[in-house]
């Protein structure tokens, strides 16, 4: 009888364990049942979902962004409509729930118009950063040599020189559309990325299974859009959640010194550095804006957070 | 050592010179004159009447080429002389830059002074009593804090303080009192982003294998969190100074330019916002530099404190930059200048004397 | 001959034994984890008894996962707080579970001192060795701190580290893997504890500095009196150093007993699979190997270059008559541009595999023979040299051709988890190389792969699951199968098997063996291991640093080995149904760098060496008497 025969029925009459007493990730058939055949997204879902504060705030960004989408609808009055005789009410006066501002516009209208400047521009950034970044990064990760090294150097640069220098400075440029400022703020914020994705491409591109997909045959574009993208994309993700809410707070960061979206469109940087001249008499025109950009920032952290748990590799080595 | 010095001296005089050409390049795209002194900030007018007069005094003009703006500007610099401001014809760009770094210095190193104070002892308490209450509620807590910009906290404590108790005044640059809301409200993030490093770094260090060795030699728990533990996981945290000071340095501008107080920051927004050449240009590349030489600095403190990096000097006179820690990775307010570097094997396990021949070793 | 170090050592144990009685004795210890927050845990250790005579030493033997290394920390109270430790120990009278941690820290590194596995770890590298090897000599208040210093340098003295008054005031990273190895030990010794435990004190060194540091640990037990536990996975290591052995699974003790009695009649089934598992390597007639002398080799070396006279370098490395050559290698040569310069890799690498033929490289870590693979796969380019597959160029291949030269060769890599696409099924795995090479259909390509992973004992219902969810034998003969799918001529091992365990290890490479004899596949077979070589290979390799220093069939090899470096190599292993080969004469603390600067020549027909300095000159003479002669 041959020796692979024996090892066959070894394996019949008594799976996994008593046969392998190896230490391998998974323990055989047991957990195999229980692990059902997924992906590596599906899995982070599963430990995504667990967490309980991290799905509630994943639902609360869905809900925001409805509410961005949906402004129009829910806005009793519009962001530019002024009532000089109505100025800076206090809350639930008038009808109006917020209270208004200076120019006796509707503060709680204002506040979602400025919910919608806020994701608008926070989607719309990183999406050109992520595509910027991607590009780039996979280009450099995997090519290396000059293009590698002229990302790095760049890189470099832009260390010394922090993002919001270089936002301002292109607004300065571009002018202050909604427009210039999704790609003052992409542009500023693609680095950061790319050097995560080329970091990502060299880790996985040393793994072994990389060099057997290449000992079998597979050409480099095949393994980075086959099996190294689809590794990176947990990491990617994570960073992206952050991301959104970084460029969020670059927008306002803008509008607070004057260089965001023009007036009136309203944003919440803008809204906080007007009320701020009444601060003392009507500190609602400051407190409910703080009070809504908070409560977006620390939804996406927290759901940034979850998914950095659901899908970082490294804490998987370490279990 | 020296050689590294000039080696990292080069580096930064290039990179000085690359931003300065950014910069300057970006600002020759602005539509209209650099004389045209209309505020973009506060108009929304893109289409302002562009006064093309150009004569002002000064030694910059219309009529003489980019080129040349560029290199008078970069000599000035390297005089420290770089002439009028076009908002302020009577004063000088380095004037106005020297009245007001005073002013955010005198913010940035308290804040950067409570940062440490109270992050340290914070982040080692959630490491010494990792999975229970306390580790789970600072680390709550610290995530949180650490998602809000730091003029979020400003207005948060106007708020409570100027408006709620009318204790301390809402703006202005009067003295001592006013220094306390811009101080705290600067430190809150970066302590912070410092306190989860400084937990997360001593839980790696704790998992080190010499921990139980140092254990098993009889050595009390405290005498080995001190003499091992504590020791081994403050060194990497050097590393972490750059990045507070970057963000203690976008702090300053939004913090400054809301609660009005005449520091680098606001000179540079209304730069920004009056297209004020020269007074743009020499903010920046102060920013810049001020930036690089902090990184230069932890650099340097670093080599001097790792020992694996400091006798690493004779096989390899390059100095990797330190990994940057894992914390930092991914926070929304940091911008760029969180490091990803995770690849590129810079971390001081890698950096070992052997990693070189490593990549050769692999037989 | 009977009168070797183990025995004399066993002698002198006993004498110790009368004055000292039990050192340790260890009764139902149990270890339990609690996870933090899903409540109960597992038990990883379940009822370990065992007693340690004074200046005893007893072997604790098992595959990774059996609770080892836990019981032993256990027993010293510095498992992490989420352990739950029952049961008893009694050292020096006195029960160390449960004993309080004021009392119990006088016990650790004073009388109870630990070897750790990997001393890069187990040293602080931000501390020199005078602050480790001396802090816990005042923390249990033995002497002043000048007095400890001088403690810790006769220490060091004594394992063997060379200018220990220069050395102590180092920093761990700054000493070669070996001297780590001894730093730790002294640091363990340097308070003159009566009983040391060892957790697989070697297993992350190089066979040759491994039997160093074993022939230190055996002085130490000599010379001291100093009781042993040596924690190891490898049954040679127990061996060459134990009394007693006991051999733990999953946490349980399956067997406790004499070491010889143990070796001759396992009681348990288990303990006869480790023993038929355990490899040893086979020379018939032992020890005349390890005799032969520098001059003998000069002698042999110089009869045997009148061929090359005749025809250079043609036939060097040559093989079998009979195959025809699959792989020829000339000049293969690999340099690594570094930080730190440049690192020549492999050397002017000459090398032929025919059809059939099994060729074996074996060499400790940094030999270059993972980049000899490499090379040999065009995963890397060379610097310089030839490699010619069945008559082609393989290194001008581009395209379409490198592609279908792609389908010949296939690879099969150290660790199988990290070889294998983590985000397919292994069935998918297995087709993936039939689908780049668009073999078939997806549903042939899944029926042939379903069919592969039966071939390697995988059965068909798992073939849906993911890599991750397999131990790592069935993971590494699920890569194999992938290495199979394209029916290659070649197939390129790189250490297969140095990643699992040794009952896993065995089935491996009797699958391998199987494979081979069925399907005629040609191999190259890295490893480091010369028992899995002799197993498997027709032909050995050895390299070092990069160079090949002896080429010869595999029962050549093993009973006439000419380089130092190869007898040296063979006499480091530590058998298991045999006595050791006795320690090479020269107590060299450090392994002398090996002779790479001679040229190779064929001292006996196929089998090929690299002359020794010495050596090279008798060649050099010879050969030119040779070319005149002609």
């Amino acid at each position: 009888m041959s020796s692979l025969e024996q090892i066959r029925q070894g394996i019949a009459a008594a799976p996994a364990s008593a046969n392998d007493t190896s230490d391998g990730p998974g323990h055989g058939g047991g957990s195999g049942d229980r692990m059902r055949a997924q992906s590596e997204l599906g899995r982070g879902w599963v430990r995504f979902k667990r967490n309980r504060l991290a799905l509630g705030s994943l639902i609360f960004v869905g809900v925001l962004v409805m509410v961005a989408v949906a402004a129009p609808v829910l806005a009793p009055y519009s962001y530019t409509e002024q009532d000089l005789t109505a100025r800076l009410l206090p809350p639930l006066a008038d009808g109006h729930l917020l209270g208004t501002d200076q120019l006796g516009r509707d503060v709680f209208s204002r506040l979602l118009y400025s919910l919608r400047t806020a994701l608008m521009i926070g989607f719309a950034a990183e999406l050109v950063a992520l595509i910027v970044a991607l590009g780039v990064g996979l280009w450099a990760g995997w090519r290396g040599g000059k293009a590698e090294s002229l990302l790095m150097s760049f890189t470099d640069v832009m260390y010394a020189f922090p993002s919001y220098l270089f936002s301002v400075l292109l607004v300065v440029i571009m002018g202050r559309s909604v427009f210039a400022i999704i790609l003052a703020i992409g542009i500023a914020g693609w680095v950061t990325q790319a050097r995560l994705v080329r970091a990502q491409v060299l880790k996985i591109k040393n793994f072994e299974y990389v060099e057997a997909a290449r000992s079998i045959g597979t050409g480099g574009v095949a393994i980075t859009v086959r099996h190294i993208l689809p590794n990176a994309v947990g990491p990617l993700l994570v960073t992206t959640s952050f991301a959104i809410p970084g460029a969020i707070i670059a927008e306002s960061g803008l509008a607070l010194l004057g260089l965001g979206v023009a007036p009136p469109t309203p944003s919440w940087g803008g809204m906080i550095i007007d009320g701020y001249t009444y601060v003392l008499a009507n500190p609602h025109l400051i407190a409910a804006p703080l009070a809504l950009f908070s409560l977006t920032m620390l939804a996406f952290t927290w759901m940034g957070d979850g998914l950095r748990d659901a899908f970082d590799s490294s804490e998987e080595d370490h279990a | 050592m020296l050689r590294f010095m000039a080696r990292r001296l080069v580096r930064l005089t290039l990179s000085l010179v690359v931003v300065s050409i950014i910069t300057f390049g970006l600002l020759q795209l602005v539509p209209g004159s650099f004389s045209d002194l209309a505020d973009v900030g506060s108009t929304a007018l893109g289409d302002q009447a562009s006064s093309d007069d150009g004569g002002l005094a000064g030694r910059y003009g219309d009529e003489v080429p980019a080129w040349e703006q560029y290199a008078t500007f970069m000599r000035g610099l390297a005089t420290w002389d770089m002439g009028p401001t076009y908002k302020y014809p009577q004063t000088t760009v380095e004037e106005l830059i020297g009245e007001a770094f005073p002013v955010s210095l005198s913010l940035a190193v308290p804040a950067t002074l409570l940062t440490l104070l109270v992050a340290i002892p914070i982040g080692m308490l959630a490491a010494v009593k990792k999975d229970k209450l306390a580790d789970y509620g600072s680390i709550f807590t610290l995530t949180t804090i650490q998602a809000l910009p730091g003029y979020l906290f400003a207005l948060v404590l106007v708020l409570i303080f100027s408006v709620g108790f009318g204790w301390l005044p809402v703006r202005g640059w009067n003295g001592p009192e006013y220094m306390i809301i811009p101080v705290v409200a600067l430190a809150v993030q970066p302590t912070a982003m410092l306190a989860r490093y400084v937990r997360s770094s001593m839980l790696e260090a704790l998992r080190d294998e010499y921990v139980v060795a140092a254990l098993a030699k009889g050595g009390t728990k405290r005498v080995v969190l001190v003499r091992h533990v504590l020791r081994n996981s403050l060194i990497p945290l050097v590393t972490v100074v750059g990045p507070i000071f970057a963000a203690l340095a976008t702090g300053t501008v939004f913090v400054e330019v809301l609660l009005g107080i005449p520091g680098l920051g606001r000179l540079f927004t209304l730069a920004a916002r009056t297209r004020d050449m020269p007074l743009l240009m020499g903010t920046t590349l102060f920013f810049a530099l001020v930036l690089m030489v902090m990184n230069l600095i932890v650099d340097l403190a670093y080599g001097l404190l790792d020992p694996r990096i400091r006798h690493q000097q004779r096989a390899d006179s390059r100095w990797r930059r330190p990994k940057r820690p894992r914390m930092l990775r991914g926070s929304p307010v940091l911008g760029n200048n969180t490091d990803h570097d995770g690849g590129g094997g810079g971390s001081p396990a890698a950096g070992s004397p052997d990693a070189a021949t490593s990549m050769g070793a692999r037989g | 001959m009977s009168t070797n170090s183990s025995t004399t050592a066993d002698g002198r144990a006993t004498t110790s034994h009368t004055s000292g009685g039990t050192v340790l004795s260890v009764t139902d210890l149990r270890v339990t984890f609690t996870r933090p927050r899903t409540g109960p845990g597992s038990t990883v250790v379940d009822g370990l008894s065992m007693q340690i005579p004074a200046g005893g030493s007893v072997a604790i033997v098992g595959e990774s996962g059996s609770g080892k290394t836990v019981s032993m920390r256990a027993i010293l109270g510095v498992l992490p707080e989420t352990a739950h430790v029952t049961g008893q120990a009694v050292f020096d009278g006195q029960d160390l579970i449960g004993m309080p941690e004021t009392q119990l820290r006088r016990v650790r590194g004073a009388r109870i001192g630990m070897v750790f596995q990997n001393a890069m770890s187990a040293l602080n590298p931000t501390r020199t060795l005078k602050v480790q090897l001396t802090e816990h000599l005042r923390w249990h208040g033995t002497t002043n701190r000048k007095q400890a210093l001088n403690l810790a340098v006769e220490a060091l003295e004594r394992v063997g580290i060379p200018e220990p008054h220069r050395r102590i005031r180092m920093y761990p990273f700054q000493l070669s893997g070996g001297q780590r190895q001894r730093a730790m030990i002294a640091m363990a010794i340097a308070a003159r504890p009566q009983l040391l435990i060892a957790d697989e004190p070697t297993t992350a060194l190089d066979v040759t500095v491994q039997r160093q540091v074993l022939d230190l640990l055996k002085d130490l037990r000599r010379e001291d009196g100093l009781a042993l536990v040596m924690i190891t996975h490898d049954l040679g290591v127990a061996k060459y150093l134990c009394d007693d052995i006991i051999v733990m699974r999953h946490g349980h003790v399956v067997e406790t007993a004499p070491l010889r009695s143990f070796i001759t009649t396992p009681q348990h089934a288990y303990s006869q699979q480790l023993l038929n598992a355990a490899l040893d390597t086979t020379t018939d007639n032992n020890g005349n190997g390890g005799d032969t002398s520098t001059d003998t080799a000069g002698e042999t070396t110089a009869t045997g270059s009148e061929s090359i006279g005749i025809q250079p370098r043609a036939a060097r490395t040559e093989s079998a008559g009979g195959g025809r050559d699959l792989v020829l290698v000339r000049d293969l040569a690999k340099v690594f541009h570094g930080r730190g310069g440049d690192v020549p890799a492999v050397t002017d690498v000459d090398l032929t595999i025919t059809k059939g033929e099994t060729v074996g490289v074996v060499g400790e870590s940094g030999s270059g023979k993972s980049t000899l693979a490499r090379l040999l796969t065009r995963l890397i380019d060379p610097t310089a040299g030839s490699v010619a597959f069945d008559g082609t160029d393989v290194l001008t291949l581009t395209g379409a051709p490198l592609k279908a030269w792609r389908r010949r060769v296939q690879m099969v890599f150290q660790n199988p988890y990290a070889s294998l696409l983590p985000h397919q099924t292994i069935a998918a795995n297995v087709a993936e190389p039939l689908r780049v090479h668009k073999v078939g259909t997806t549903t042939s390509r899944r029926a042939r792969a379903i069919e592969l992973l039966d071939l390697v004992g995988i059965p068909q219902e798992r073939v849906d699951q993911y890599p991750r969810q397999f131990s790592g034998g069935q993971q590494q003969r699920v890569a194999i199968a992938r290495a199979l799918a394209l029916e290659p001529d070649l197939l390129v091992c790189d250490e297969p098997t140095s990643a699992l365990d040794v009952s896993i290890q065995a089935q491996v490479l009797d699958l391998l063996q199987d494979l081979k004899n069925r399907l005629g596949l040609s191999m190259l077979f890295i490893t480091h291991n010369l028992a899995v070589a002799q197993q498997l290979c027709d032909r050995i390799i050895v390299m070092a640093n990069g160079h090949i220093v002896e080429a010869a069939p595999t029962q050549e090899l093993f009973t006439h080995p000419e380089h130092p470096y190869t007898q040296a190599l063979l006499a480091a292993v530590l058998p298991i149904h045999r006595q050791p080969a006795p320690t090479p004469g020269t107590t060299s603390r450090d392994t002398p760098p090996i002779d790479t600067t001679g040229q190779l020549i064929e001292s006996s027909p196929r089998h090929w060496v690299r002359t020794t300095a010495h050596g090279a000159r008798a060649t050099r003479s010879a050969a030119t008497t040779g070319a005149n002669s002609t």
